[in-house]
This record gives structure tokens, C-alpha cells and sequence, in this order.
């Protein structure tokens, strides 16, 4: 076999590889387009209610799990395990939040949101990823700053990216149909 | 050492090479296979039935709900055999053989 030959057939299965990578897309952009609808909802339409907010969390772990067990059916993975693991406690510690209520005061959003960055980065380490781990690490950077320095547009910022990450998520998700 | 021939077909080792990056104990399902290589049915059946015969694969038959499925997952022996093609290849490109 001559060298050529062989640097083709490696590029094969170098594309094999990176086929297999973004084997999750799909369900990641229905899950960016699912999160970015309730911030968008959340943020936009009921920024101080909590009640809302509980009922809006919910429903968005329900259809990403729901989404996760449809997505199962088609490809299991080792990485798909820990992902469903790893959100069920990301679930787990914002249900504590919610429950902290008032006593966490002006900073619940704050918390909240960087939980959402970290379990984001996490996703991005099991699924070696470094675009999640950049986009968690970007989404608690901007939260922490926003938060600190213009305090007033917090809410109206959040339901602009919730907008944005729907449309881009929506966007993937047709795109990824052909 | 010598070249697996059965994954030296490329279409094989693309499909070997997607399996293996999906990590150990990983199944996944024939449409989605078939959609994600851009092959057909047959085609893809072909070369699956034949890495299956060679050990490298595991192919199983089941339901969800009533839809028959079909899922198809790396073995160890195939796992080992990817990875000895791909040094082997790696090692030519590098000038180390012929």
C-alpha cells in the first residue's frame, strides 16, 4: 500500500470519528432551543415571579428528559449515562434553590444561572466538547459581570440570549433534518 | 504486522472508526447509523453483516414499543482490530513501512 493510500484510508476513519462526535447534535440543539424558550419565557414575561419560574424548570426537565429517552432509543452511550446523571443532580441542586427562596434573595438568579454554566462545562467535559465548556464558561463570566455591574438589565439581557439560543437551537435542529 | 483486510475497505473503517469514538459498551441504532454514514440499507446491511461474521461487532434485534430496531455495537475484538489497522496505517504514513 503506498503512503497516499494510507493517509486516505486514515482520513476516513479520522471522518468516522468526527461523524461519531457529533452523533448528540440533534438532541443538544433541541435542548439549547427547549432551555433558551424557558429563559426567554422566564426571563422576559415573569422575571421576579418565583412560582413561574419553578413551574417553567420543570417543564423544561421534563422535556429534556423526555428528549434524552427518545434520543436513547437510537444511540446509547457510556457519555449519554453520565450526561443523564449529571443533570439529574444539576436538577437536583436547583430544586434546593428554588427551595432556599427568599433567603437567597437578589442573588437566586445569580446562583441559579451559574449552576446552569457549570453543569454546561460539565456536559462539556464528558462529552468532549470544548464549545460547551467555552459557551459554559462565557455564560458565567457575562452572568457574574451583568449581574454586578448593570444589575437593571439582568433579566432583559437573559431573555435575549434565551431568544437567541431558541432561534439557534431551532435553527440546528432544521438544519441537522436536511 | 500485517493490514486487517475486512477493515481495510473504507466504508468498513469508517463505520469501525464511528463505533469506536463512541466509546466502549456503546449501541447504536441501524437508522441513525445509516443516516449519520449516508449509506443505504443494503449497503450498510453488507458490510455489517460481514465485520458481524469476523467478531467485530455485535448486532442485535429487538423493540421499542412495537418497531422492530436494530442495534449494532463495537466488540473488544473489534475494538483491538480498529486500533491495530490505525497504528498500522499511522506507522506507513510516518515513512516506518511499506
Amino acid at each position: 500500500m503506498s503512503r497516499e493510500e494510507a493517509k486516505d484510508l486514515l482520513h476516513a476513519a479520522r471522518e468516522g470519528e468526527t461523524l461519531a462526535s457529533r452523533a448528540l447534535d440533534p438532541f443538544l440543539s433541541r435542548l439549547l432551543a427547549v432551555w433558551g424558550a424557558v429563559y426567554a419565557l422566564g426571563y422576559g414575561l415573569f422575571p421576579e415571579s418565583g412560582e413561574a419560574w419553578a413551574g417553567l424548570a420543570v417543564a423544561g426537565f421534563a422535556l429534556s428528559f423526555y428528549l434524552g429517552g427518545r434520543e436513547a432509543r437510537h444511540l446509547r452511550t457510556g457519555a449519554g449515562r453520565k450526561l443523564a446523571l449529571l443533570w439529574s443532580a444539576f436538577g437536583l441542586d436547583l430544586v434546593a434553590l428554588l427551595l432556599a427562596g427568599e433567603r437567597l434573595a437578589a442573588g437566586r438568579p445569580l446562583a441559579i444561572n451559574l449552576l446552569v454554566a457549570l453543569a454546561w462545562m460539565a456536559s462539556g467535559v464528558v462529552l468532549e466538547r470544548s464549545g460547551l465548556l467555552l459557551a459554559g464558561a462565557l455564560f458565567a463570566l457575562a452572568n457574574a459581570l451583568v449581574f454586578a455591574l448593570f444589575p437593571a438589565l439582568y433579566a432583559p439581557l437573559l431573555a435575549g440570549a434565551g431568544l437567541l439560543a431558541l432561534l439557534f437551537g431551532l435553527y440546528r435542529g432544521i438544519r441537522g433534518l436536511r | 504486522m500485517a493490514f486487517d483486510e475486512l477493515i481495510h475497505q473504507p466504508t468498513r473503517l469508517k463505520l469501525m472508526a464511528y463505533l469506536a469514538r463512541l466509546g466502549p459498551d456503546a449501541r447504536v441504532e441501524f437508522k441513525k447509523l445509516q443516516r449519520d454514514l449516508d449509506l443505504t440499507e443494503g449497503n450498510l446491511s453488507r458490510h455489517l453483516t460481514k465485520l458481524e461474521e469476523a467478531g467485530y461487532l455485535r448486532v442485535e434485534k429487538g423493540f421499542v414499543g412495537r418497531r422492530p430496531r436494530t442495534w449494532v455495537g463495537l466488540t473488544g475484538k473489534g475494538r483491538d482490530a480498529f486500533l491495530a489497522h490505525v497504528k498500522e496505517l499511522e506507522r506507513l504514513v510516518k515513512g516506518e513501512g511499506t
